[in-house]
């Protein structure tokens, strides 16, 4: 705690809460450290401010529309591959 | 936050949470305005709630009726913590060897190497000392009715 780091979780001894307490104190009046970092503060607005914008699309939609563009890419493929196979007419036919 | 968990990375998820607990343009709007008073109960909440997960007990809490004001701080001023006194006072009721491993590993961010070296003795009498030392404090704490 004394080197600003998060402590493991453990089941601390009721003897031991006003230990933390008490450094949980001193740690935080360390000059400088009161006020939150900008740059978390900018991250945190930003994922917010994107969340609640409604032009962004939706991861799920995203996956959705790859799917269906896949789909549609693979029935074109099996049409021109399928239209190559049928017999070309004849001569004979022709005449 | 940082002030009741005493780390940033436990101090960013914690705020990160509280702010979640809003529809996301509301949430944004009130960080922009650093109007965090507002959720000042659900600040309450996330802090007992982290507690419980990971020590389960509660070691420091929220009270919204006092702590709304604080959040409510705009950025770039200093929040009005009496903590720095508080902290203080504590230091200055301790031997002179105890407050002064408090102060290089907590105030003045050296190592526990750094601070053994600062103090002259080796790095396991110095962990010992701190130790004694945060026990002395928090019992000092307590006579100060904090």
């Amino acid at each position: 705690m004394a080197d600003g780091k998060r402590p493991d979780s453990f089941d601390v001894d009721p003897d031991d809460v006003d230990v933390l307490r008490t450094a949980i104190s001193l740690r935080s009046a360390r000059p400088g450290d009161a006020l939150p970092d900008d740059g978390f503060v900018d991250r945190l607005y930003e994922e917010l401010a994107e969340e609640a914008s409604p032009r962004v699309v939706s991861i799920t939609r995203q996956g959705r529309n790859r799917r269906r563009r896949t789909a549609l890419a693979a029935l074109a493929a099996s049409l021109v591959w399928w239209e190559g196979r049928q017999p070309s007419p004849s001569p004979s036919a022709k005449a | 936050m940082y002030s009741r968990v005493g780390n940033r990375p436990d101090a960013e998820d914690l705020t990160s949470e509280v702010f979640r607990t809003a529809p996301a343009p509301v949430a944004a709007r009130v960080l922009k305005g650093r109007g965090a008073g507002v959720f000042a109960h659900d600040g309450t909440d996330v802090l007992a709630s982290h507690w419980r997960r990971n020590l389960g007990l509660s070691v420091t809490s929220i009270d919204p009726e006092v702590d709304a004001g604080y959040l409510a701080e705009p950025s770039g001023s200093d929040p009005p913590s009496t903590a720095p006194n508080r902290v203080n006072q504590i230091l200055a009721a301790l031997p002179d060897r105890y407050r002064r491993i408090l102060e290089l590993r907590f105030l003045e961010a050296c190592s526990i190497k750094e601070a053994a070296q600062g103090m002259d003795v080796s790095v396991g009498n110095a962990k010992v000392l701190q130790h004694r030392a945060l026990r002395m404090a928090a019992k000092v704490a307590e006579e100060l009715g904090q």
